[in-house]
């Protein structure tokens, strides 16, 4: 019999057996003190108050190989979507998880340059890499982030990327994390590790996947609590996007911590196509002028999803500038949450803030609850925030419709145009029409096929 | 008269419980040219906006016929396929979709309603581009959004375009002569013209003459308070540019006062 355990247990000793360096072992039993401190998060607190994770707290997760050796196998029968999407971006290093685990057969890394480092996170803590020693958890707070602590328990593989002062990693570098859904439910960990000194620059892309197979949908709950540490010093640079694509089943609470030095530029899109339950928290620190950060994100809500966005940008110095531009589209009986705050702190003068969540609801029902918020400090400010919730403009369906469009086709145009709103932020290239595909398809698929005149048609032309 | 096309007949209509429409009667045969006109608030813009089938309007008598079948009885896109077009007032504005597609789109789903196979790529493009070079529309404006940041002059022309892409065989143009200089006015006037078959008929509703001076109708029909209340050749309409619509005091037009509008109590 396979042993398994609750999320709320953290018994030290059930710890992946990697710690053999006395720091890891510290830093682990910190974790878990700071887990015990705050145990899961329930819906009295004002941060979860939308977001229950009962039903997760209360699944039972295996926690032997046995479970890892099941997602093997559906990997070898998954293997030729694997290849597809390989070729798809081929001009990206490729970086492979299984259920948290890094695959190194399955990935490839192009040589680096000078000084830079890219390697799975297992990798760098077996060579004792100095560099995550001293950064690991330093940029990740476990206050207030139980689940960032739960992550620093159990942290077992991920990604270390270090790149010395103006390095420019030309290749975008594209974490696949996927956590089938099979008889078993199974838990991973992953952790990420992002250090640009300055005026260093690259592209990350982190993308969850859950079952390629719609049948996975019945499978046993999958739990991925990921966590991501940026640290842009001086003039550095980092476009980041999130996709996340899990099955019914799979379940997803994801930390992305950044802390940016001065004139250093963050540019992050979170895309949200399928899932269980899934939250991101994203949380920015702005300690130096002229830092920047651009949050943009798309989500489609279907079936019983519930999402949760939680954002935080911290002005802790005058002349910094964020911006946040989110949009979902829910549909059938979805739930969706945005919670986005810009504190600026005393003294950070000419902050200049920018929020908006605009949401179109399909289905009576569907849920939102949006709360997009300023917290200011100083008096010489630019801030602005809004947040709209509607659906789609009769006007513009009786205009498609008066042209021959049949409703729902009309219907799921309008639809795809609102998200081509979000897309049209992600720097046009092989990414950016990639991930205008994937909702393309995504939203073909939800809509029953009302734009079945194909998506070569429909992205045709410059907006 | 078997070639009539559109019979309106005893046609009453409200919106949001107010009567505009109060009993309009009118037939048009195939390859003529009607001129709807009246003053702001007559109904004209209604008249349109129901044969198009806006779901705004409620029609509470009356019945119209399409080529012998019931016109009220269809969707909106089942008339786009039956070979209704409206030229709108003000064309909606549509961001995120392209003209192109939008256009595309359109003439593949209006011919799989009619059970025709769906058009080639390269020459769908080739017959739009010809037909903008007609309008003398920049072909930029074909990768823009639908009318997205387009000026009223571009807007007209995109909605003449879409007429002369899409080939209906019943075009109701809605005021698309209005906010549109001379030569814009030429333009739209010359594409139009070029659509005009024995085949094909038009409603032209339109508040002032100067389109009729580049598009002459057989037939001007005035209507105010839901009404038509004259009816007459392409004469009539240069009669009311001189003499207006205005009240029955001071011109020669006669025109009844109509008093038991309800629409008299609304204000």
């Amino acid at each position: 019999m396979a042993a398994t355990m609750l999320l709320s247990e953290t018994a030290v000793e059930k710890s992946p057996p990697v710690s053999n360096w006395p720091w890891l072992a510290e830093f682990r039993r910190k974790a878990q003190l700071d887990f015990r401190s705050q145990g899961l998060p329930n819906t009295r607190l004002e941060q979860w108050k939308y977001t229950s994770i009962k039903a997760l707290a209360d699944t039972e997760f295996q926690v032997d190989t046995d479970a890892m050796d099941v997602q093997s196998s559906l990997l070898q029968r998954d293997k030729a979507e694997y290849l597809k999407a390989e070729q798809s971006a081929a001009e990206d290093d490729r970086l492979v998880f299984l259920a948290g685990r890094f695959q190194a057969g399955l990935s490839r890394i192009s040589p680096l340059p000078p000084g830079a480092k890219l390697l799975s996170l297992r990798q760098a803590l077996e060579q004792e890499h100095p560099l995550v020693r001293a950064h690991l958890g330093r940029i990740a707070k476990h206050q207030g982030h139980p689940f960032a602590a739960l992550n620093s328990l159990w942290l077992d593989d991920g990604l270390f990327l270090y790149l010395p002062a103006d390095c420019q990693l030309r290749r975008t570098v594209h974490c696949l994390f996927y956590s089938p859904s099979g008889p078993s439910s199974f838990t991973s960990y992953p952790r990420l590790l992002i250090l640009l000194e300055s005026g260093a620059q690259a592209q990350l892309v982190e993308e969850y996947l859950g079952s390629i197979q719609p049948g996975d949908d019945n499978g046993a709950a999958q739990f991925t609590d990921s966590l991501t540490e940026v640290s842009l010093a001086d003039g550095a640079s980092l476009t980041h996007c999130k996709l996340l694509r899990e099955s019914a089943q799979g379940h997803h609470i994801a930390g992305l911590h950044v802390e940016q030095a001065e004139n250093s530029r963050f540019q992050s899109f979170s895309l949200t196509l399928g899932g269980g339950i899934c939250r991101n928290d994203v949380q920015v620190r702005l300690t130096a002028g002229g830092a920047e950060t651009r949050l943009d994100g798309l989500y489609l809500l279907g079936g019983r999803q519930h999402l949760d966005n939680h954002l935080r940008i911290d002005h802790l110095q005058p002349g910094c500038r964020s911006e946040v531009f989110y949009k979902g589209i829910l549909n059938d009986r979805s739930r969706g949450v945005f919670n986005g705050i810009a504190v600026v702190h005393p003294g950070a003068q000419q902050s200049d803030a920018r929020q908006v969540n605009k949401n179109l609801m399909l289905s009576i029902g569907a849920e939102i609850d949006t709360k997009p918020e300023l917290q200011i400090e100083a008096d010489d400010v630019q801030c602005s925030h809004g947040a709209a919730v509607g659906q789609l403009d009769d006007d513009a369906l009786f205009y498609l419709c008066s042209r021959g469009l049949e409703r729902n086709q009309a219907r799921a145009l309008l639809t795809f145009a609102f998200a081509r709103e979000a897309l049209g932020r992600i720097p046009s290239g092989p990414l950016s029409e990639r991930l205008e595909a994937m909702t393309f398809d995504a939203l073909a698929s939800q809509m029953g096929g009302a734009l079945s005149m194909g998506r070569e048609s429909l992205m045709e032309g410059a907006l | 008269m078997s070639n009539i096309m559109l019979a309106i007949k005893d046609l009453e209509v409200q919106i949001a419980g107010k009567a505009i429409l109060q009993g309009i009667n009118l037939e048009v045969a195939a390859g003529e040219v009607h001129a709807i006109m009246g003053p702001n608030g007559s109904g004209k813009s209604t008249l349109a906006n129901v044969l198009a089938g806006h779901p705004d309007y409620q029609v509470t008598r009356g019945r119209v016929f399409y080529e012998g079948r019931d016109l009220l009885s269809l969707s909106v896109e089942q008339r786009a396929a039956a070979g209704v077009f409206l030229a709108f007032q003000y064309p909606v504005e549509i961001a995120g979709v392209s003209n192109i597609h939008f256009l595309k789109s359109a003439l593949n789903s209006l011919r799989k309603q009619r059970g025709e196979p769906e058009l080639d790529a390269l020459d769908f493009l080739s017959d739009v581009k010809a037909k903008m070079a007609q309008m003398q529309m920049d072909e930029v404006l074909i990768y823009r959004g639908v009318n997205e940041g387009f000026s009223g002059g571009e807007k007209k022309s995109n909605e003449i375009l879409q007429l002369l892409v899409l080939e209906p065989r019943l075009a109701i143009l809605d005021e698309t002569d209005s906010g549109l200089d001379i030569d814009a006015l030429k333009r739209v006037a010359a594409g139009v013209n070029a659509f005009r078959s024995p085949e094909r008929a038009l409603i032209l509703v339109t508040h002032y003459q100067r389109l009729l001076d580049y598009l002459i109708p057989d037939r001007v029909h005035v209507l105010q308070h839901g009404r038509i209340i004259r009816s007459g050749g392409p004469e009539l309409a240069r009669e009311l540019e001189q003499q207006g619509y205005g009240d029955p005091q001071q011109t020669a037009l006669e025109i009844p006062e109509v008093t038991d509008g309800s629409h008299h109590v609304v204000k």
